[in-house]
């Protein structure tokens, strides 16, 4: 630690840099920063835009519905819901255009959710309380208050509207979500995603939505620790069948409920061509593209200021040559070892102490092979992010299916979802390589092709996240292998939210043919549905009949 | 003038990108007359295997991208019934998907795996060397062009002579004589952890000499106790471990058919505990 921020000492730094400094990665500009909301964004960031002189004109406008707006307390706001502030400067002269294109919500919502807590936040009855954090990557300080749902003189939610979900495989207690949305609290649910994959299936109306190669949009790359850039997408192809980008899908929606909505959405009617324009215009940057490379070239590539060095120190430079006058923003100003600041509210949390160290179970978890859980589910189940697939996404990729360690072929012909499994543990079993398996624990079954290797230790099974549901019951027996639906559901401690679902406890069987035999007979829809040969999990297996051709 | 593969395969990290740029260029891609478009699935012009070697925690993942050999005596060639396996004047042998019937004669003579059976179009199929695109300029197949590595290297067999010295080809028995050639084949390994039970400790520095045939290597334990001898040929192997104040230990006739782990090894104090 001698040696941190001073030369040569250099610090790691990865791909989702944005979300953690609000600095670029490099290089370095130095000198302004895009701030660019997407086109395709369903809902405008709170605060996407967001400076005094917005703010002045908002207030003159008469946008808030809670009054004037006071810009120090807007800021305090938004920073808690994870936006961010901008400097206009070049951009004021166009400020009233960019007000009317942008439409940033004039204040935060009311009340929001951690998203790992949505189902806990419908399915109790009794309302729920948390601390922080807001966002994914939050100050520390977040933690600190508490937040409720229903928030005071707030509504339950009733409906819900959700764009390209994937919490049934990429988030906590996936089963527990699809109990959720489909309890009698939500009323109605409206889903937007380019394919008809996981969360969808709960959703009342599904609103097709082009993929970026079918829309015109303009984009941003501030975070890719590359050149920063700004450029200006075409659509690659047509759209393919009635699919509309976001923004469009939104259009339509406005349009049903009424004339102003329309109009207040699309800034009185503009068209695709001028929104873009104007987006560039407001992105903070465009005074520095001399050669108007944007409008020429479609990309601009933000240049780079040779002197950089000269002006702004290495990160914590100054911190490193003299920390009694350059502190941290830690509350000593120091780097902490223990967080004094957890140290000071939460004193007692056992779960989650000061500082760093191994802890066997909590008030909120009990998931490790010592536990006597551990009696009934005795392999500890180590869940990352999957190499073939992003997430949720690129499940479907016939190229990638077809390569071993992606999916298992069972013997009756469905790539299962591979989970990996120590020679000795799979004996143990009688598990062996290419057997259809039901990994389950209190919170369901998922089943999964056992793929046998030295490469995972005993008493371990390793199945990565973001497999597609394919629900043979949709509250309690997976057939895809979205193993994020028996993750454990409680945050991180009672102090702070975040999911754990990097590890817990499961047991695993072979599936016998009588017990297949028997869900067949119990499900027979689940398993008539259509399953491609090459993607697998497929729209075809929904739709009930193309009624476009019946008519 | 012949075209040659050299693969590396201590460079590959099997990453699959070779595999993907593959099916990228040949999939529902027609380039005929050199070839018909290779279905979406099921057929491999080159494909990364992974082996997975040893046991926990001495394991290790071998990867081998390979492809069609386009053979100096291509035994595909003599197979086929009706001449329509050829050799072009660079070394590529190609089937002509007009003159082939998909009889497959050359997919059971092929020692190498390399050629498919495209049912739908009643061909066989296999790797062309991305001649549509060679002949047009291009410096390379696209498999060679993507690898991140330098893994995959082609060329003029004979510009190439300096990493072929040296190097392998898959099968050699099969009297093919393909022109895809292997740098740092792995051979077996022999591992294993030495500890001394009675301080719960490792030990650093214990030497380990393995026996066959007369020749000895000679290793030390690391930082970790590990020992690891590298590379081995197959055969039988007389391991023995020694280190200062402990009683030697002995494993006779080792067999290397596939990597070793000899586990966790305790050795006993001099003069008993």
């Amino acid at each position: 630690m001698q040696g941190l921020c001073k030369p040569g000492r250099n610090f790691a730094k990865w791909l989702e840099w944005n979300l953690h400094s609000a600095d670029y990665a490099m290089p370095y500009q130095g000198e302004a920063k895009i701030r660019l909301p997407h086109r395709a964004e369903t809902v405008r960031p709170p605060g996407a835009v967001f400076d005094d002189a917005l703010i002045k004109e908002m207030n003159a406008r008469g946008m808030s519905d809670v009054g004037a707006i006071d810009p120090e307390e807007m800021l305090r706001r938004l920073k808690r819901v994870g936006a961010f502030s901008i400097q206009l400067s070049e951009q004021q002269k166009r400020i009233s255009d960019l007000v009317e294109v942008v439409n940033p919500i004039p204040t935060p919502p009311m009340q929001s959710i951690p998203k790992c807590m949505v189902h806990e936040a419908i399915l109790n009855k009794e309302g729920i309380s948390w601390n922080g954090l807001w966002s994914f990557c939050g100050p520390a300080d977040e933690q600190w208050d508490t937040t409720c749902y229903p928030a005071k003189g707030c509504s339950r939610i009733h409906m819900i509207w959700t764009d390209s979900p994937c919490m049934v495989t990429c988030w906590n207690d996936g089963f527990s979500f699809v109990k959720a949305m489909r309890s009698d609290e939500i009323e109605f649910v409206l889903a937007q995603h380019p394919w008809l994959e996981n969360d969808c299936y709960l959703a009342d109306i599904i609103l097709p939505v082009q993929t970026k190669f079918e829309m015109e949009d303009i984009c941003d790359d501030p975070g890719g620790g590359v050149f920063t850039s700004v450029y200006h997408e075409h659509a690659a192809i047509p759209p393919v069948g009635e699919s509309l980008n976001d923004f469009d899908c939104v259009v339509e929606v406005a349009k049903k409920i009424s004339e102003d909505a329309y109009l207040k959405y699309t800034a009185n009617g503009r068209k695709t061509e001028d929104i873009i324009d104007l987006f560039w215009q407001g992105s903070g940057v465009d005074h520095l593209d001399k050669e108007d490379d944007f409008h020429k070239k479609d990309i601009f590539i933000l240049p780079c200021d040779p002197d950089i060095q000269k002006r702004v120190p290495p990160q914590l430079r100054l911190f490193a040559e003299d920390p009694e006058n350059n502190p941290l923003t830690t509350p000593t100003g120091k780097l902490e070892f223990t967080s004094t600041g957890i140290q000071e509210h939460f004193p007692d949390d056992k779960e989650r102490p000061p500082y760093p160290m191994w802890i066997e179970k909590g008030p909120c978890h009990d998931e490790t092979l010592a536990s006597p859980r551990a009696k009934d589910y005795p392999l500890l189940c180590m869940s990352n992010h999957g190499r073939w697939r992003f997430h949720a996404n690129l499940d479907d990729i016939t190229w990638h299916r077809e390569i071993e360690t992606m999916k298992v072929k069972g013997k009756d012909g469905y790539r299962y979802e591979p989970a990996w499994l120590n020679p000795v543990t799979a004996a143990r079993y009688g598990i062996a390589h290419g057997d259809i398996i039901k990994v389950y624990n209190e919170r369901g079954t998922v089943l999964c092709g056992a793929y046998v290797t030295e490469r995972v230790v005993p008493d371990t099974i390793y199945i990565d996240h973001g497999a597609r549901f394919d629900p043979i019951d949709a509250e309690a027996l997976d057939r895809g292998g979205a193993i994020n639906l028996i993750s454990p559901h409680a945050n991180m401690s009672t102090h702070v939210t975040g999911m754990v679902v990097s590890g817990y406890l499961v047991a695993a069987a072979k599936v016998t043919d009588e017990e297949m035999a028997a869900w067949r007979k119990s499900y027979p829809d689940s398993f008539a549905r259509k399953v491609d040969e090459g993607c697998g999990v497929c729209l075809e297996g929904w739709l009930l009949a193309d009624e476009t051709a019946a008519s | 003038m012949a075209k040659a593969f050299v693969i590396d395969v201590a460079l590959c990290s099997g990453c699959y990108s070779c595999q993907m740029a593959c099916k990228d260029e040949h999939c529902g891609n027609d380039w005929s007359p050199v070839a018909k478009p290779q279905p979406d699935t099921g057929q491999f012009w080159i494909k990364v295997d992974e082996k997975t070697v040893g046991s926990i925690p001495k394991v290790r993942v071998e990867y081998l991208p390979h492809l069609c050999g386009h053979c100096a005596s291509p035994l595909c060639a003599g197979a086929c019934p009706g001449g329509a396996v050829t050799t072009r004047e660079d070394g590529f042998v190609l089937i002509d998907p007009e003159a082939c019937t998909g009889c497959g004669a050359c997919m059971d003579a092929c020692p190498y795996g390399a050629i498919f059976n495209n049912d739908a179009l009643g061909i066989c199929q296999k790797c062309t060397g991305c001649v549509h695109l060679l002949d047009n300029g291009y410096p390379e197949p696209r498999c060679s062009e993507v690898c991140p590595t330098g893994a995959l290297t082609f060329g003029e067999e004979s510009d190439l002579a300096e990493l072929i010295k040296g190097a392998d080809v898959l099968v050699p028995a099969s009297g093919a004589s393909p022109r895809v050639y292997y740098r740092n084949l792995p051979g077996k390994f022999i591992a294993g952890t030495v500890y001394d039970p009675q301080a719960k400790e490792i030990v650093e520095h214990a030497k380990a000499l393995a026996v066959s045939g007369g020749k000895i290597r000679s290793v030390l334990t690391d930082d970790f106790g590990d020992f690891w001898f590298d590379d081995l040929p197959v055969g039988s192997y007389d391991i023995t471990i020694t280190a200062d104040g402990y009683a030697p230990k002995y494993f006779y006739g080792v067999r290397t058919d596939d990597c070793v782990n000899l586990g966790d090894i305790p050795l006993d104090r001099n003069g008993g505990a």
